[in-house]
């Protein structure tokens, strides 16, 4: 009963990839803490660090996500679906999962 | 000989017991049970276990529940790797029972020792081990490095069973935002070493996976064979995807954790360790903006320092140029972190809940506000502190100026005009314009046009009252 077929790279907001965004934030406030950049590189660090935190942020706050199933379609290439029973999502019920 | 003559020599009397002599006894003992039991296969558990140092002869002790029997495991019977057998082994060990004739006792001297059960499983284990050891496919090296922050996990277990339960639900609580893929196998039995190692290609063939967890609940050791067998640790060392064990026992380790980038010793563990909690990295984010935010502010700080000592010093010989520049830093300055504030504001406005608040809360406005304030007020310090002594340093130049200027005295000298400027020193450069102070001899400067002549004068002729008037 449920789309048997979704696209194998789902899109979700957290891409690029959430590890990158927190390793350059990382990075920016390692820079600003050596204290040799000019005033208006730090104030460029500071600037991009805080639209970083800000993006950062919004990923943490993403809803959750369908817990998705990988199996081989008929040609044996990588294909997902929707892991049957899994209402949670949907319903926000808060009971197990039932399978 | 010696025997059937000490026989000859102990014969028995009519209705005596004969009288063995203790050679004699053992020796034909050993006789019959050679004889008897030339070729047995005997099952029990190894105890007193021992390898002679140097040719490597093997005894130890075979033993169940009620009795014992010596074995003796020599060099040359040993084909292939003995280094199952050890005490607690469950084994069959196969050869002929003898006597050791200067002991009297019996023992079995075994051609073969084959561990069975637990024993079998271990020590296939252990040849495993070692030969992928000898590829170094566990060596520390190999291990990949974790993402801290993964949004896209893989989990490779059975879909039914509470281990799966346990991680989804997990994950789903410390990192709702990320996305979970199943690859289900079956986790034990025939061929579920191939299907899980297959569910570990088929997530790197698709790639979306930044971490794969590996594993299944607790079980016997035969329950979880599986992680022992070769395709499943040769997959998990090909796997480009990181790979986090999580085989649900705490004693032994499979080979699938020894080959795993991380182990751990459960699913529940798997699932704790490769996601941080939400509220961590929200509290990871606010220790990071503070810090930037503080650094920042050092910046500023310095930066007005540094205006400060321009004001004092060079700011007295281009005063104009030097407060203009720093006025436009700090301009910039100012709208720059205005911007980073209107930021603030718009994140603060895209906050879904509480916990941003706390991030934020210890932040931004008032500190900001603060270092904005800061600036302004350099700014102005600045633009006062120098335009004051801009103003001193041209009170001097103001009188001279001002006059020269009230003549037009360029137009003046054009005009064949001269102006004449005291040369001595308590009263060098200023402008001579009554004979009535000059005296002979006195050095002036006569500046015309177009250059001025250094002379001396040699005689004051004052006019009469009615000329100068």
């Amino acid at each position: 009963m449920r789309r048997k077929e979704t696209p194998a790279a789902g899109a979700t907001a957290a891409d690029p990839a959430f590890e990158a965004m927190m390793e350059r934030l990382e990075a920016l406030v390692e820079r600003l803490e050596e204290g040799n950049l000019s005033l208006e590189e730090s104030i460029k660090s500071f600037e991009e660090g805080v639209d970083l935190v800000r993006r950062c942020t919004t990923v943490l706050g993403e809803a959750e996500k369908r817990i998705q199933k990988l199996t081989r379609d008929a040609e044996g290439n990588p294909a997902t679906a929707p892991l049957e029973g899994d209402d949670e999502a949907d319903e926000g019920r808060d009971g197990e999962l039932p399978f | 000989m010696t025997a059937r003559r000490a026989t000859a020599r102990f014969a028995p009397r009519e209705g005596e017991p004969r009288i063995w002599t203790v050679t004699e006894i053992v020796k034909s003992l050993k006789a019959t049970l050679e004889t008897d039991y030339a070729q047995v296969l005997v099952q029990g558990e190894i105890t007193d276990f021992k390898r002679s140092a140097g040719p490597g002869h093997i005894y130890f002790t075979l033993k169940d529940p009620n009795s014992q029997l010596s074995v003796a495991f020599f060099a040359g019977s040993q084909r292939g790797s003995t280094s199952a057998l050890e005490n607690g082994i469950a084994v069959q060990a196969e050869g002929r029972i003898s006597v050791y004739p200067q002991r009297g006792s019996m023992q079995l001297i075994a051609e073969r020792v084959t561990p069975i059960g637990y024993g079998a499983l271990q020590a296939q284990f252990e040849q495993l081990k070692r030969k992928l050891q000898a590829e170094g496919l566990f060596a520390e090296e190999r291990k990949r490095i974790l993402p801290r922050y993964p949004t896209r996990i893989g989990l490779v277990t059975s879909e039914s069973g509470a281990a799966v339960r346990d991680m989804i639900r997990i994950l789903r609580h410390r990192a709702p935002y990320a996305e979970i893929t199943l690859a289900a196998t079956r986790v034990q039995g025939e061929g579920a070493a191939f299907e899980i190692a297959d569910a570990i290609e088929l997530m790197n063939e698709w790639g979306r996976p930044e971490v794969l967890i590996v594993g299944r609940g607790g079980g016997s050791l035969e329950d979880l064979w599986a992680f022992n067998e070769e395709p499943v640790v040769r997959a998990i060392v090909a796997s480009r995807i990181p790979v986090v064990s999580a085989v649900g026992h705490e004693v032994d380790t499979t080979l699938a954790d020894l080959a795993a980038d991380k182990r751990a010793a459960t699913p529940t563990h798997a699932a704790q360790q490769v996601v941080m909690d939400r509220d961590e990295i929200r509290q990871t984010l606010a220790a990071l903006s503070k810090h930037a935010r503080e650094r920042l502010q050092r910046e500023l700080e310095r930066e007005w320092q540094r205006l400060r000592a321009a004001r004092n010093h060079r700011a007295l010989r281009e005063p104009h140029r030097l407060v203009e520049e720093a006025a436009q830093r700090v301009d910039l300055a100012r709208e720059r972190l205005s911007r980073a504030l209107q930021d603030v504001a718009i994140a603060r406005s895209r906050r879904l809940d509480h916990f941003s608040g706390r991030i934020w809360a210890h932040t931004p406005d008032r500190t900001i506000q603060r270092a904005r304030d800061r600036v302004l007020s350099f700014a102005h310090r600045a633009e006062r502190g120098a335009a004051e002594s801009v103003a001193r340093k041209r009170t001097d130049v103001e009188t001279r100026r001002r006059l020269l200027e009230s003549f037009d005295y360029k137009g003046v000298l054009r005009r064949g005009y001269a102006l004449v400027w005291s040369e001595k020193a308590e009263t060098k450069d200023r402008l001579v314009n009554r004979a009535r102070i000059l005296r002979s001899g006195a050095a002036i400067q006569v500046q015309f046009a177009d250059g001025a002549a250094r002379a001396q004068v040699t005689g004051v002729t004052p006019a009469r009252e009615e000329e100068t008037a």
